[in-house]
């Protein structure tokens, strides 16, 4: 447990990756407190220092991120700390009340039309926050969307834990292994050396995803009993049913837009954002 | 879809003659074959006495790394200010390639084009080479410059690579997705596939080739642009089931599929033989296999208004017509807008050629080497690997 002078009542509240996180009352708020790790190496104490900076980096421009759909920083500031015999790098982020979609899907709910728009509408405008910034976000998934009861912000996006500087240097300089949830990778992101051509789209893919489990219940690519290496090569090979299949209900274009950005090639998903958000409109 | 003239030399009347009867929808001009002042006379003439018309200028820059060989024939490119010879290295300096464009959107201003295409240089190799490099600064420094220049007529970039360069995947793939993430994006693409000499046709009639043409249509179409498809010829139907906007075709071999060879002197020789476009056999039979298969076969005949142009002889004008006429039905017949249906279309169409083929074959009638079937496996082929690609 860290100790955070400024927190009270600390709880964790997940675990997962390179984080920690805990709930906490801090002033008047309820924030999430977070304990990100600072990848290091024994044999080289300048990675500890570089990976310490990009964290501390890419917090200073989440922090000048201005859309509602994406969690806000909180009101600690990012700082070191040293936890047994580990670095990290802790900070707050708002706690957004509310229900993940993960824990929607496990109800088995059919959303309608206008929440996939309006699920749509929300990803689409954080990704195009964080493209201008050159920030690849890397983990959209039903984990890491909470729809709340805000008329204003009806889903937000958490977790930037993994989140890519398009131009920045690797957090982990280890390169066998692959960020990001398995069932959630882009297929790009299994092509050797994806980081020369990685870019917003391996999110548009995850958010095609996001949608088509929200929508239908069904992750295309899991199968509980395989290999990691299977579910592998069916991201990269298997063509997920269509989503019209699946929801025969739902307009035939929506369907269609969501299968498009599911596409394995980047370049075959629509890569005009802004084009995309007013496809979504529509559907509201 | 859109059907264009590909214009070069002996223009004639055939384009307008083919605009009065609804056959073609604009015109690609090219400043080889023609005088700049008669371009401009044209152009003008065209948008004027046509104004439903798209008008362009394919800029031919592409010939621009060929200039200066022995053996190239710029023809009247040279009389334009923006064309002149060029080395790679000259090229892969950022600054040079504003200038050309710059200079190129300038001195075709005041030209009366309905677009304006870009030039670019042509891919002669692999696209992850120098050459590759180079067009696509040519494709992403365009807008910034035709925007400087203020012309607000669409910009359309061109792309011209080699038959090869579409047959590496991975590079191919690379290739689009870099200019389907551009940060000042044309409205739309010229895209030109060369082959090695346009008089065979066996050089376009490649699965890898037809399949990642196909492709580069379809995710350029997704991605919003407008998509015109220079040198199309027979493929144009096809290509439109994958996203085209257009196609365009001329009456010389060199005007239906592209090869740099057009840029080296003719060799002369016999003037070709008449030949017919079938729709059912999705290839051109000569003016005698045209009326000896049609006495078994008569549904290899298209039931169309310049059929009649061929009882008892056609002329080149004619024939250019009946090959406008037969493409423009093929459109209207395979390309709706909706890949998947559109692709069923394509494959029901090669299935009936291949039973044509197969019954001319069982009548024992003897066909020339251009008019035989090998086009229809490579297409049947490209059809399923590009389906397969697209993830239809």
């Amino acid at each position: 447990m860290p100790c955070v002078p400024e927190a009270a009542a600390l709880e964790e509240i997940g675990e997962g990756g390179f984080k920690v996180v805990y709930r906490a009352r801090i002033e008047d708020t309820v924030e999430a407190v977070k304990l990100a790790l600072i990848p290091s190496d024994d044999q080289d104490e300048e990675v500890r220092d570089e990976n310490a900076r990009r964290i501390r980096r890419e917090l200073a421009i989440l922090r000048d991120c201005v859309s509602p759909f994406l969690v806000k920083l909180g009101n600690i500031e990012p700082r070191e700390c040293r936890i047994g015999n580990r670095d990290y790098v802790l900070y707050s982020e708002e706690y957004v009340p509310g229900e993940s979609l993960r824990s929607m899907i496990g109800r088995g709910l059919r959303p309608p039309l206008r929440d996939l728009g309006r699920l749509g509408f929300c990803l689409l405008e954080a990704v195009r926050e964080l493209a201008g910034r050159n920030l690849i976000h890397r983990d959209i998934k039903p984990d890491n969307v909470i729809q709340t009861n805000r008329e204003d912000r009806p889903f937000v996006l958490l977790d930037l834990g993994i989140a890519y500087h398009v131009g920045g240097t690797p957090l982990t300089r280890d390169t066998g292994r692959i960020p990001g949830t398995l069932y959630y990778i882009a297929p790009e992101m299994l092509d050797a050396g994806f980081r020369q051509n990685l870019d917003y789209r391996a999110d548009l893919y995850t958010i095609g995803l996001t949608l088509y489990e929200f929508g239908s219940c069904v992750q295309p690519f899991a199968r509980r009993e395989d290999a990691q290496y299977t579910t592998l090569y069916r991201i990269k090979t298997q063509n997920p049913t269509p989503f019209r299949e699946l929801r025969s209900d739902l307009p035939v274009d929506f369907c269609r837009l969501v299968d498009q950005l599911m596409k394995k090639l980047p370049a075959l998903r629509p890569s005009n954002i802004a084009g995309l958000v007013r496809r979504m409109e529509g559907f509201l | 879809m859109k059907l264009y003239a590909q214009i070069g030399h002996q223009l004639g009347d055939k384009v307008t003659r083919a605009m009065d009867e609804g056959l073609l929808d604009g015109a690609i001009f090219s400043p080889k074959d023609l005088q700049p002042v008669t371009i401009r006379e044209r152009v003008a003439a065209m948008t004027k006495d046509y104004p439903q018309a798209d008008v362009l200028l394919d800029p031919q820059f592409y010939a621009s790394l060929f200039a200066d060989a022995p053996s190239t024939n710029v023809g009247k490119l040279a009389e334009w200010a923006y064309f002149r010879s060029y080395r790679k290295s000259q090229l892969e300096i950022g600054a040079t390639v504003d200038k050309i464009l710059r200079e190129y959107f300038e001195e075709t201003r005041s030209l009366a084009v309905t677009a304006v295409v870009a030039p670019n240089i042509y891919v002669s190799e692999s696209l992850d080479s120098r050459e590759g490099v180079i067009a696509k600064n040519f494709i992403r420094q365009a807008r910034a410059i035709y925007d400087d220049v203020g012309d607000d007529r669409p910009l359309i970039a061109t792309v011209a690579i080699c038959r090869e360069a579409l047959q590496d995947r991975r590079e191919f793939d690379e290739f689009l997705n870099d200019i389907t993430i551009l940060e000042k994006p044309p409205d739309g693409f010229y895209i030109i596939i060369g082959g090695r000499a346009a008089e065979v046709p066996s050089e376009f009639f490649h699965t890898d080739v037809l399949a990642n043409w196909m492709l580069l249509n379809l995710c350029l179409k997704v991605n919003g642009y407008e998509v015109i498809n220079g040198y199309a010829d027979i493929l144009s139907p096809f290509l439109g089931m994958a996203g085209a906007d257009a196609g365009a075709t001329g009456w010389f071999s060199n005007l239906r599929m592209f090869s740099m060879d057009r840029f080296v002197p003719s060799g002369g020789g016999r003037q070709p033989v008449y030949r017919y476009l079938s729709k059912r056999l999705l290839n051109r039979i000569t003016f005698y296999e045209k009326d000896a298969i049609a006495a078994f076969l008569p549904d290899i005949l298209n039931g169309l208004p310049h059929d009649a142009d061929y009882s008892p002889e056609p002329d080149r004008t004619t024939e250019t017509l009946q090959s406008w006429e037969a493409l423009r039905s093929l459109m209207d017949d395979l390309v709706s807008g909706d890949p998947v249906n559109d692709i069923a279309e394509c494959r029901t169409a090669i299935e009936l050629a291949e039973q044509a083929y197969a019954d001319i074959s069982a009548y024992g009638i003897p066909l020339d080497a251009r008019s035989r079937n090998d086009h229809l496996f490579p297409l049947r082929e490209a059809l399923r690997q590009f389906e397969e690609r697209a993830q239809l």
